[in-house]
């Protein structure tokens, strides 16, 4: 019996009511709220705007959610081939594209196969029905009669309707008010003419180098821009000259009082433009590392601090077997593709303004720079390309508005391109937070006592996102950026977790993990040296400890423990073992062992295996999934081993990736991963999970050969 | 001025001559397969080939190559007899390397060198040729995997060095 899907039984499906953030809330219908990150709820008739058949017959994904590495474009396309029954090439999927759907939430925090899955499942299981009833309308049938080939629809009389025939030169879009509801359970459909595993979306493009990304973009008249920028942080542009460049060198300048850019006809042509721009500017007070640092010196009791992850009612011991103090730097996102955007204005033809970027949030690039202009959200498309690297750090607006700005003074379309100094110092980074963790276990090795007080930048009402009156407001708020991970998975008998955001002069945000990837480092960090401290396992005491509703987590160290034939920290005079595990978002459960070899002479270490067991539930894509994985290893090694920014002259310390050392392949360790997949547990996230074990269990084999915690980032053992 | 780029002679006006050539190949040629990612050669992103040797085009410019031969990530595949892709990119594909994908090209640029030259490269062979081309999605583990695949799958050059 045909009804339509109701809202209701759709949102409690899949879980979107719980979404949201709180300052939207706070701050909702205050003309001054500058646009923010896109976090609104799916609705059912949102859904209903991602999928089509074409008239060719094939299908047509128009994706909510971001390519940007994570393989989320060909897994949802495995998705809908096994629901639709169809081969993966009459499947095609688009980019989120501003024009063509609702709008959807920023590709953040790894949520597509969380939140995705069965919105995805469930459409095409809708439009499996639909179609299958359209056709046996034609064919003079009922659906039960027809059968589906992949290509046709055949009636039990052996008559043929080809989905371009069912089409008919119209594309068929599903019409909420006459859908049926999805009538299959929302189990992985077996298809064996499908791979049970798919590469990234594109992959014979990105080996043969075909055009993926914004910078590849190509139009017709189109001219290379750049801003002037400060050579310190916060300075401001008092005046700016022009005059010595060629006129024939530059096609338009751009300066508004507070900033100065240029447009040339070739981006080598602006490149030696922008050098003989002459610019002064005034500094009020430089950004300085030591007022940084003092800002986040945990001088209070943690019971002082702002904001409350966890308390129990009795409160920890001020007297406790370990004191340690960590501190965490500044880290930076460094993709490879630095941030490109292209814009072009249209005179006598919609839209008015066409935008193309690598964006984890085309809706909020589209709502920010129609605000800027006073153009309504129908006036401006975003068409989002494949992001070279996001890791958080495509979740603002900002060459794309340079480009906007630039193409509307230059009269044509204009190519932004930042540079890799732009990258260091224009984009936003992972704060810096400094930790205290007290704890204290009693003579048969469980945790009586845990106090962790932390300080840190801001992540998600960072002033990268938000101008400064809001900032103001959101100083009294507690950042769940920052929050993310703080919660201790094992149990302990008094407990006492808080912490305070201290708004930086630098620009900071989200990278990989949030706060997790820091928080936890230092909760493995404390958890292991506490162990020792005890004379214990590092497993056994993390098994110990765990309660029994963190069960899915002892598991991943069990497995990870047999699979590395874990035999404790196994110390020799060149070489070391290091255990740590954690959990992601309440849902992700990893544990990780790391193999280290030392040079004590040269304090030179190289991981040289890691060992991870990673339970996100029911795998979808499982080859993707392990590649996020070894993603989050690598990183949680460049994290601990090297990755470092400061304040230094009043400027980020790095402009060049000599400056900024992200793991080589020289670095990279052997991997070897288990999947773990408990019986009905829903599938969920696997792009920043791992990174919050990795670099705690390399630290930890390192300080199992020198007798030390690591207490500073990166570790540095000379 | 005349240059060779995937065995096509190609024109670029004397002007451009000392620019880097990264900027010639994608903005005058069209060739956008080579990627843009620092500028001054510390992230590999941009690697072509000259006469079959790995260089940085960001640091090459287009009088740097008149009278050699340029091959860019698009030519890759015609420079082996078989058709189809050259037998890194069909690695890189079989291991399924890349995640976001931009610094691909020029690994596999970097790669397809190395084999040239050493047909059965050691892992440190590896980490010496490749330490230059950085990926910050971590497909090192892949990107290994996947030249030790098209070694394998590299028959022998015909004027290899007896010795």
């Amino acid at each position: 019996m045909p009804n339509v899907l109701s809202r209701r039984t759709f949102l409690s499906r899949s879980g979107w009511t719980a979404t949201g953030l709180t300052i939207a809330a706070t701050v909702s219908g205050c003309s001054l709220v500058p646009a923010l990150p896109s976090r609104n709820e799916l609705t059912e008739t949102d859904a209903f705007t991602w999928l089509q058949l074409k008239p060719d017959g094939r299908f047509l994904f128009c994706s909510p959610r971001q390519e940007i590495g994570q393989g989320i474009s060909s897994t949802l396309k495995l998705v809908i081939a096994r629901e639709l029954g169809v081969e993966l090439e009459q499947v095609e999927v688009i980019a989120p594209d501003t024009s063509l759907i609702a709008q959807a939430k920023s590709t953040v925090g790894s949520e597509s196969i969380k939140d995705f899955l069965e919105p995805v499942t469930e459409i095409s299981q809708i439009m499996s029905e639909t179609l299958r009833a359209r056709a046996a309308q034609q064919l003079g049938t009922t659906p039960v009669e027809v059968a589906f080939t992949g290509r046709e629809f055949v009636s039990s009389n052996g008559s043929r309707l080809s989905l371009s025939e069912l089409a008919a030169g119209t594309p068929i879009l599903l019409d909420p008010s006459e859908a049926p509801t999805a009538t299959k359970p929302l189990q992985p459909k077996p298809a064996s003419h499908l791979p049970s595993s798919v590469p990234t979306a594109r992959i014979a493009d990105i080996v043969t180098g075909a055009p993926l990304f914004a910078g590849d973009i190509q139009l017709p008249g189109l001219a290379h821009g750049a801003f002037i920028r400060p050579p310190q942080l916060g300075a401001t542009l008092s005046e700016t000259s022009f005059d010595a460049i060629p006129q024939d060198q530059i096609l338009a300048r751009y300066f508004d009082g507070e900033r100065a850019g240029l447009v040339a006809p070739t981006q080598t042509s602006l490149i030696e433009a922008l050098d003989l721009v002459e610019a002064s500017w005034t500094t009020a007070a430089a950004a300085d590392q030591d007022a940084i640092n003092t800002s986040l010196a945990l001088v209070e009791p943690v019971g002082e601090l702002e904001h409350i992850v966890f308390e129990t009612s009795g409160r920890p011991n001020e007297q406790a077997d370990i004191d340690l103090s960590i501190s965490i730097p500044f880290a930076a996102h460094a993709a490879i593709e630095p941030r490109a955007a292209v814009a072009r204005w249209n005179d006598k033809v919609d839209p008015t303004l066409e935008i193309w970027t690598g964006t984890q949030d085309a809706f909020y690039v589209r709502s920010h720079i129609a605000k800027h202009f006073g153009l309504s959200e129908k006036e401006v498309i975003v068409y989002s390309q494949r992001v070279g690297g996001g890791f958080g750090s495509r979740t603002l607006c900002s060459v794309e508005l340079e480009a906007a700005l630039l193409a509307k003074e230059a009269r044509r379309p204009v190519k932004v391109q930042w540079s890799r100094p732009d990258e260091f110092q224009e984009g936003f980074h992972r704060p810096p937070s400094r930790h205290r963790i007290r704890a204290s276990a009693n003579e048969v090795g469980m945790l009586t006592d845990w106090s962790h007080g932390f300080k840190s930048g801001h992540v998600i009402f960072t002033s990268a996102a938000m101008p400064r009156w809001m900032q103001a407001v959101t100083s009294f708020a507690s950042d769940p950026g920052t929050a993310r991970g703080a919660h201790l998975p094992y149990a302990a008998h008094r407990a006492e977790i808080s912490f305070s955001d201290v708004r930086m002069p630098v620009k900071t945000g989200p990278w990989r993990g949030l706060g997790a990837a820091p928080n936890n480092f230092s909760i493995e960090t404390a958890i292991d040296q506490l162990a020792s401290n005890k004379g214990l396992d590092p497993l056994i005491f993390r098994l110990a400890n765990l309660p029994p509703e963190h069960k899915r987590l002892s598991a991943c160290l069990e497995q990870v423990a047999k699979n590395a034939d874990w035999q404790g920290r196994s110390t020799t005079q060149t070489s070391a073992r290091g255990i740590a595990c954690g959990i992601y978002k309440s849902v992700t459960y990893v544990a990780v062992i790391a193999d280290v070899d030392i040079d004590q002479e040269s304090g030179a270490f190289q991981v040289t295996r890691l060992t991870c067991a990673h339970d996100c539930g029911r795998v979808i894509n499982p080859d993707q999934v392990r590649a996020q994985i070894e993603g989050n290893l690598i990183w949680g090694l460049g994290m601990v081993k090297s990755e470092e920014l400061s304040v230094k002259q009043g400027r980020l310390s790095a402009d060049y990736l000599g400056d900024y050392q992200i793991p080589t392949i020289a670095d990279a360790p052997a991997i070897s991963i288990e999947l773990i997949e408990p019986e009905n547990a829903a599938p969920v996230g696997a792009g920043e999970a791992a990174i919050v074990a990795s670099g705690a269990a390399i630290a930890n084999a390192v300080a199992a050969f020198t007798g030390q915690p690591i207490t500073e980032l990166p570790i540095r053992l000379l | 001025m005349d240059i060779t780029v995937n065995g096509r002679v190609r024109q670029v006006e004397d002007a451009i001559a000392d620019s880097p050539l990264l900027w010639v190949l994608r903005d005058e040629l069209g060739l956008v397969g080579t990627k843009f990612g620092c500028g001054v050669g510390t992230c590999g992103a941009c690697t072509i080939h000259v006469d079959g040797k790995a260089v940085r085009s960001c640091q090459t410019t287009p009088e740097d190559i008149v009278g050699h031969e340029v091959t860019t990530i698009e030519g890759l595949a015609d420079t082996t007899p078989d058709a189809g892709l050259h037998p890194v990119q069909q690695a890189w594909v079989e291991h399924s390397v890349p995640q976001c994908g931009y610094c691909q090209a020029g690994q596999i640029m970097s790669a397809a060198a190395l084999l040239a030259e050493n047909p059965a490269p050691s892992d440190s062979d590896i980490n010496r040729d490749m330490s230059g081309n950085l990926c910050r999605c971590g497909t090192y583990a892949r990107i290994r995997s996947a030249i030790k695949q098209a070694a394998r799958n590299t028959p022998p050059s015909t004027n290899q060095d007896a010795s």
